[in-house]
């Protein structure tokens, strides 16, 4: 049974989040729109890519990458918290030379607003979706603005406070630019993404 | 190593597992390859467009030996620990379809205090369990645990610059060590499929992190 409101969880107890994460697998996913960006995960949200012509198996990562850069596509590192190290660079999807969706991945080590062991984070860059599709119940996702723009915001299953944080918190919202940014932190609190969203609408 | 392992039974909406005492234990956790048939199509790479020369991935693909069909993908674990409670944490299914070419399922572990320890990403994996946690065994001998996460999914065409089904298996963060497995040299070179070959997946590991608690 997961405690209610006026009973916090006894974080010193061994698997004290596991009623927390059962009661959120009870839950159906949500698929919808909130803010206008699709959220969930559906045929409806995520339909299938568009073709693209001119495909460009050719070019070498670092070509990408420098496309990618001078396109304003790659994660803003000024986002990112000081703990923060790439497990690699960032993999650039192209449409002959356009740039259509960058997508990077990092081990954060832990901070204020992250799990107490730490989090993992990914950060999309997109021009061909605007679906933050992440399976998660419909009371975790929320609206909210981020840098004055409309966004979707995924609170995390349980945020017991000093570092005891489980599950994901995401954030999304498209930029005054059309780009699409989608940001997933698999063990923080709503904060930390939102922070990291900010940073590339500015 | 294998001695004395056993499969850990896993259950949908897990019960707590055993409490245990209060001293700090030791904890080793090896996650292993997840495809069904483990045939290893790239080395050890970051993305699919790394130069040959690339030396920082995290990253192995799998597939099956005669490419063509999907399969099934698996969270597939060993763990050591100190801790009579005989249990390492629990690991918990995500999954992100958003986009493209990023069908992308995950587990993220936590140990059994709720402390983040590592994510493994499965991309071009597609699930319907996102939500679903399951136990992850652990004991003074390896305990193998083994849970279905999905299908492989195929992404061909679009913006994709790959075809055919494999699954991408990545660290998300945490995992301190690379085991096994070559580095890749060929896989990204045009109409060159493979790195290597069929490998055990019970028998060698490919990512290793261990803590105490």
């Amino acid at each position: 049974v997961t405690p209610g409101p006026g009973s916090p969880p006894d974080t010193a107890v061994d698997g004290w989040y596991i009623p927390y994460l059962n009661a959120e697998r009870t839950q159906p996913r949500f698929s919808g729109v909130i803010n206008g960006i699709h959220v969930g995960v559906s045929q409806q949200a995520n339909p299938t890519t568009p073709a693209c012509e001119g495909r460009t198996e050719a070019l070498s990562a670092a070509e990408r990458l420098e496309y990618a850069k001078q396109q304003g596509m790659v994660p803003v590192p000024s986002s990112l918290p000081g703990t923060a190290t790439p497990l690699s660079g960032p993999e650039v999807h192209m449409c002959g030379l356009e740039v259509v969706e960058v997508a990077q991945h990092f081990h954060v080590a832990p901070t204020a607003d992250t799990n107490d062991g730490g989090s993992g984070l990914l950060i999309v860059r997109s021009k061909i979706s605007t679906t933050a599709g992440i399976a998660a119940s419909e009371r975790r996702w929320r609206a909210a603005d981020v840098a004055g723009r409309p966004a979707a915001v995924l609170d995390p299953v349980v945020d017991a406070g000093d570092g005891a944080i489980v599950g994901e918190c995401a954030a999304a919202a498209i930029g005054e630019s059309g780009i699409f940014t989608f940001v997933v932190a698999t063990a923080a609190r709503s904060a930390f993404c939102m922070r990291i969203l900010e940073a590339h609408l500015q | 190593v294998t001695v004395g392992a056993a499969l850990v039974g896993l259950v949908l909406g897990f019960a707590a597992p055993k409490a245990s005492n209060a001293s700090p234990h030791s904890y080793d956790l090896k996650n292993h390859p997840g495809g069904e048939q483990e045939y290893l199509s790239c080395g050890w790479h970051g993305t699919c467009y790394d130069p040959p020369n690339a030396t920082e991935g995290w990253a192995l693909d799998w597939a099956r030996p005669t490419p063509g069909a999907a399969f099934g993908v698996y969270w597939r674990s060993k763990a050591v620990t100190s801790n009579p409670a005989q249990w390492a944490g629990t690991g918990t299914i995500g999954y992100i379809g958003g986009g493209s070419c990023t069908h992308k399922a995950y587990v993220s572990v936590k140990d059994i205090g709720g402390a983040w320890r590592a994510d493994v990403w499965y991309v071009h994996a597609q699930t319907s369990l996102a939500g679903n946690s399951f136990t992850i065994g652990a004991s003074t001998l390896p305990v193998s645990t083994s849970y279905y996460l999905g299908q492989a999914a195929y992404e061909g065409g679009g913006g994709c610059n790959w075809t055919g089904y494999h699954v991408h298996q990545a660290s998300g963060g945490g995992w301190q060590n690379k085991l096994s497995f070559p580095h890749h040299s060929t896989c990204n070179a045009p109409a060159v499929t493979t790195d290597g070959g069929v490998y055990s997946a019970w028998t060698y590991p490919m990512l290793g992190t261990s803590w105490t608690r």
